[in-house]
């Protein structure tokens, strides 16, 4: 589903922010994508999805290249930024109808869709409010609920969980697996280990723009916890 | 005060490392900025030099003085109604609420940095007037200019308080309605129609001699011309109490609302739309939802085509040969004698048709919504270039906004103005604003891809201090120019003239669209 070759950004000439990075994510599989601040998550995610231009390696998205034909990737995948800045003078509605638009989702095809997760995420009475009188959270329930209106095969999350509140964490948690069961991808980055420990199948760890630790939960943490392989690999 | 000054000097700072980042822009934006500069000063001081003239010759050199403090209360009005419109809010607020500082110290501080550009432009474009009236009027004492000085720093700051009052108004009456920042733009707007209508009034009543002397008369203009010029301690304490007294006001007023939510507005309505559109379309409504949004860009933006309105409006009712009087009185002013020679009264007759044509050109061209519209995305860049959207879909919703912006003051104004210049005239006061209009259009946002400003604190600093707009501007300026020289070179037929002209827009759009949807999808793409 997503296949990173070789992949390396640099934003000064000399110091690369990431350096050869190599990953592979599977239909079914919720991979976790853990590193420290400035470790370089937030550049690969952007790269992924599209925003960043890369230096070298390739990133294919459903065997297609992101570099050769961005938009056909971008069909397949939806992604979620840690701060959602979205369209704050168009209304909850306006804006899940635009995002709808762009995946050309149909009238018929959406309406369930939206009014399915708005009702759960508890913001569907305030579908007809400006995003700029939004609360932070409502703004990324906003943005998870247009991640999911147009069935993409893929999902990148750049700290999803930040602002949400439990009930909101616990809903996103239970999107995410039932995602994934039904044949989806998801690449995620995020601090909270404990969620990334229970939530994911496979995981890796990055090091100053380095990949130093890729694969299955189970064959990574063994009989320790996510938390001290992390600061294991971290002091190394 | 020591906090006033560090927050200050902050900004100061900000605003230098801005500038010196990319050293390119840095020389460009200020080659720019001192063409300008030098330019309307040169307008400025060749009118006044007119006048001043005149008035000597007519045995009191003092009546000049009136006329330079309408000059004054002119800028002022001006600087009312550009800086009412109400800016969203600044992106530092909360941090400066967090750190030890009063409310007022942080508002009086950012008044005073966004002021003080507005200032050093008045500065520079009125007290050379009375620098130069020091120097033609043997005699007059230089006080005349340090009380011109003084009357300057009291207009900006009457102007910045009544601008902040009405805004804090604006704001008060638009939270009550769901799109307030849409009913903000209308209100920015009228009062922009207001400036433009008393503008072209003061130059209607200019030309009568008994209404002039009524508008010297007028208890404002008397104030500050008695003050500056015989330095009366009467006037120049209602002017310090009067201009003082309004922006303590409004500082107190703004230092209130610092740091709270102005939009509060909760709709009860609960039955959703979920009808579909294509992408085109769903864009463009994104972009002019966006652009309506904001009274200040909306300012800055239709000023052009508004007073191209007007204008058509003015020549359709007083007729072509009033306006020419109109425009020979103005330009008298800066003869020695106020009389046009007769070579440039024929001149003018002669053209007149086509001066109109390119004043409509420049106004509609000159600032296209598009030269600050990739800047004006800012952190949500993001949503167009993670979601599958072309390049070209995103640069015609863009293209779209200023063309919708401008076609309607040009399909309006070439009607009207067809019926006094003749109907012979409609196709080339249609075609070439419009094909204009595109040039320009292409020309912005391709400047705004090539200089974009994603990162900024304010809307002032993208939508009036940046350098895709200045850029923009002498680009446009510089394409009118040479249409110009074309024209009064070639010696041939006027309507064939014209029709060089449209053939000349029509390659600049063409080369600019190339420009625009080859190179500029690479620096989009790069953004």
């Amino acid at each position: 589903m997503l296949k990173i070759v070789n992949y390396s950004k640099s934003y000064n000439k000399n110091v690369y922010a990431v350096k050869n990075l190599n990953l592979e994510i599977e239909e079914g599989d919720l991979f976790a994508f853990i590193g420290h601040n400035g470790a370089g998550k937030s550049t690969t995610i952007k790269s992924i999805v599209g925003i960043l231009p890369f230096d070298e390696g390739e990133i294919y998205i459903d065997g297609i290249s992101i570099k050769e034909n961005p938009v056909e990737c971008k069909k397949r995948i939806a992604y979620i930024p840690d701060n959602p800045d979205l369209y704050e003078t168009l209304t909850g509605i306006q804006y899940l109808n635009f995002i709808a638009d762009v995946f050309k989702v149909s009238t018929e095809e959406r309406k369930p869709l939206i009014e399915k997760y708005a009702k759960e995420f508890e913001i569907y009475n305030d579908l007809n409010n400006l995003i700029s009188s939004y609360s932070h959270g409502m703004k990324q329930k906003l943005a998870i609920i247009s991640a999911f209106i147009h069935k993409p095969k893929l999902l990148i999350l750049d700290e999803p969980f930040v602002g949400l509140d439990p009930k909101a964490t616990f809903l996103v948690k239970q999107a995410m697996i039932k995602f994934c069961e039904e044949k989806g991808a998801i690449f995620f980055s995020t601090h909270i280990l404990e969620v990334a420990e229970k939530l994911c199948n496979k995981i890796a760890i990055i090091k100053n723009g380095k990949l130093i630790i890729s694969g299955k939960m189970e064959e990574i943490t063994k009989d320790a916890s996510l938390e001290e392989v992390f600061m294991e690999q971290l002091n190394e | 005060m020591s906090n006033i000054f560090l927050i200050i000097k902050n900004y100061y700072r900000m605003f230098l490392c801005k500038l010196v980042k990319k050293k390119e822009i840095k020389i460009t934006t200020m080659i720019f900025m001192l063409f300008f500069a030098l330019f309307f000063a040169a307008i400025f001081l060749t009118l006044s030099y007119g006048t001043i003239q005149i008035a000597i010759d007519s045995g009191d050199p003092t009546i000049a003085l009136p006329s330079f403090s309408i000059t004054i209360i002119m800028f002022s009005f001006m600087l009312i109604v550009t800086e009412s419109s109400p800016t969203r809010k600044h992106t530092d607020e909360e941090m400066l609420l967090c750190l030890p500082f009063k409310k007022r110290e942080i508002v009086i501080a950012k008044l005073i940095y966004f002021f003080s550009f507005d200032f050093i432009v008045i500065i520079f474009l009125v007290l050379p007037s009375y620098l130069l009236y020091n120097i033609m009027v043997a005699g007059s004492s230089w006080l005349i200019s340090l009380r011109a000085f003084y009357i300057i720093i009291c207009s900006c700051l009457l102007a910045n308080g009544v601008s902040s009052l009405i805004n804090a108004l604006f704001t008060k009456i638009a939270k009550n309605f769901q799109y307030s920042e849409i009913i903000k733009s209308i209100f920015s707007v009228l009062m922009l129609i207001s400036f433009l209508i008393v503008y072209m009034l003061f130059i209607f009543i200019s030309q009568n001699v008994t209404k002039t002397v009524a508008v010297y008369d007028f208890y404002p203009v008397r104030q500050l011309t008695s003050f500056i010029k015989d330095g009366l301690f009467s006037a120049f304490l209602i002017i310090t109490i009067f201009s003082f007294s309004i922006f303590i006001l409004s500082v107190i007023i703004k230092a209130h609302s610092l740091g709270k939510t102005i939009n509060v507005y909760k709709t009860k309505k609960l039955d959703v739309s979920y009808k579909a559109k294509r992408v085109r379309k769903s864009l463009f409504g994104k972009e002019i939802s966006k652009y309506f949004s904001s009274p200040l860009y909306v300012t800055n933006t239709i000023f052009g085509p508004l007073f191209v309105i007007i204008i058509a409006i003015v020549i359709a009712i007083i007729g072509k040969d009033y306006f020419i009087d109109l425009i020979q009185m103005v330009m008298g002013a800066g003869y020695e004698n106020g009389v046009v020679p007769s070579s440039i009264t024929s001149f003018i007759n002669e053209n007149f048709s086509t001066g109109i044509i390119i004043i409509i050109t420049l106004l509609i061209a000159i600032a296209p919504t598009t030269c600050i519209s990739i800047s004006y995305e800012r952190n949500q860049l993001w949503l167009l270039k993670a979601h599958p959207i072309y390049y070209y879909d995103v640069f015609i919703a863009k293209n779209l906004v200023n063309l919708v912006v401008t076609s309607i003051p040009i399909f309006i104004s070439a009607l009207l103005l067809s019926l006094r210049l003749g109907i012979i005239y409609l196709p080339f006061l249609l075609i070439i604003p419009l094909l204009a209009s595109i040039c320009s259009t292409n020309l912005g946002l391709y400047i705004n891809l090539k200089h974009p400003k994603l990162v900024w604190e304010s809307e002032q600093e993208v939508i009036k201090q940046s350098a895709s707009l200045l850029i923009t501007l002498f680009a446009n300026l510089f394409i009118v120019i040479i249409a110009i020289i074309g024209y009064f070179t070639l010696n041939i037929n006027v309507y064939l003239k014209l029709t060089i002209v449209i053939i000349y827009y029509l390659l600049l759009v063409a080369i600019s669209t190339l420009i625009l949807f080859k190179k500029g999808k690479l620096l989009y793409e790069k953004l």
